[in-house]
């Protein structure tokens, strides 16, 4: 045991410089992994945002009916905001409607309740009964909401005050519709810091619009567009004649990223989507 | 000394057989998981596109519906329009042609509209 050999110097280098070089090969594969990570999450985000921005525009637009000959529901359009009549619920009568007070069942279908504040109605008015061609909803701005035991047999109700008032003539009878809707806005705004979001804003009937409120984002520069399509596929500009609106969303990674090429910037991604609204072919 | 046991010729030659085995597997798993990636995209942006056309279609007159084709970037789109329901509605098929690494992938997508 006396002659127990240790590494000789030259060894010990070689192991050095071995492991050393081994270990540098291992740095620079987490470094890289640690990008691609941080990359990878912020690609996520990215997807995610302009993928929710598409689904939130095409639940609220697919129930518009831009050719009502009485009000289209599209209230201004341009290539970067719509202003639109939002419906928010959907409510049936239980007693026929004449003059100023619309009497509800208390069931509703829908995203909420009436809110004086903001909301609208849309009535049914069957007019010659006998006929389907005839009918046309009523918009009458709500004015009181309250409840009350107004149905038939005592039954509890949602008594609605409506101005103007609803003429006998259009026979609005019990069990007919009644949709309650908001005018709601949808537009591309930079932010104090010069951040693109989809902002919306919804129109109170005493204090006028609300502040944008972002809803998606950060977007690309000129990140959300609308394109308006007729019936015929042509591209419009009457609010009336609009049968489908195309949606392009460009996000932009809400972080800049170290991209493949070693430089630091943000991610974009787009997606086109088109809606086709109710009632206009 | 003389009876310094080490591993036989027999057991490294086993030894290194069963980790190629292993570390074959593994490559070709992440081989079919890139692959698979690859297909989930592409089955995404046919989805899409597929989706959009049928919003095209649905803001026609139903009257209007026929069958057609059209090219988007690399991607071959072509629908057919069935009347059903005695006219009261139109079944939708739509095909959508997508290139891949090794020739094309079709996926065909169902829809109806109501009139």
């Amino acid at each position: 045991m006396l002659n127990r050999r240790g590494f000789t110097l030259a060894e010990l280098l070689i192991a050095l410089v071995l492991f050393g070089i081994v270990s540098t090969a291992i740095y620079q594969v987490l470094v890289n992994n640690q990008r691609l990570y941080r990359q990878q999450t912020q690609r996520i985000e990215l997807t995610d945002n302009i993928r929710s921005a598409t689904a939130i525009l095409q639940t609220d637009l697919r129930e518009l009916n831009a050719a009502d000959p009485l009000g289209s529901d599209i209230v201004e359009m341009t290539d970067s905001s719509l202003t639109y009549k939002a419906m928010r619920s959907l409510y049936v009568t239980c007693q026929p409607v004449s003059g100023g007070t619309v009497i509800l069942d208390t069931t509703m279908i829908g995203l909420r309740g009436l809110d004086a504040e903001f909301d609208s109605l849309l009535v049914l008015a069957d007019l010659n009964t006998q006929l389907a061609s005839d009918d046309v909803w009523r918009h009458v701005n709500v004015t009181a909401v309250q409840r009350s035991t107004s149905c038939p047999s005592g039954q509890p109700s949602i008594n609605v005050s409506v101005s103007p008032s609803i003429a006998g003539t259009d026979s609005a009878l019990a069990g007919y519709p009644v949709r309650g809707f908001e005018v709601v806005d949808v537009r591309r705004y930079a932010d104090a810091s010069g951040a693109i979001w989809l902002g919306s804003r919804r129109y109170s009937k005493s204090t006028g619009w609300s502040a944008l409120q972002p809803a998606v984002g950060p977007l690309a520069t000129g990140g959300l567009r609308f394109t308006y399509f007729a019936r015929d596929g042509s591209i419009t500009s009457n609010r009336s004649l609009v049968a489908r609106i195309g949606i392009t969303v460009v996000g932009r990674t809400s972080q800049p990223v170290r991209l493949n090429d070693r430089t630091t910037g943000y991610l974009t991604d787009s997606l086109t989507t088109y809606v086709a609204l109710r009632n206009n072919r | 000394m003389k009876h310094e046991g080490g591993f036989t010729i027999v057991e490294v030659v086993v030894a290194v057989l069963v980790l190629t085995v292993g570390l074959l597997g593994l490559a070709s798993t992440a081989a079919v998981v890139t692959r698979m990636i690859a297909q989930g995209d592409r089955y995404t942006e046919a989805s899409t596109l597929a989706n959009r056309q049928l919003e095209v279609l649905r803001s026609q007159t139903c009257a209007n519906l026929a069958d057609g084709s059209a090219t988007v970037g690399q991607f071959r789109l072509s629908w057919t329009v069935t009347s059903i329901a005695g006219g009261r509605g139109r079944q939708v098929t739509i095909t959508v042609v997508s290139p891949t690494g090794r020739g094309t992938r079709t996926d065909t997508f169902y829809n109806t509209i109501v009139c």
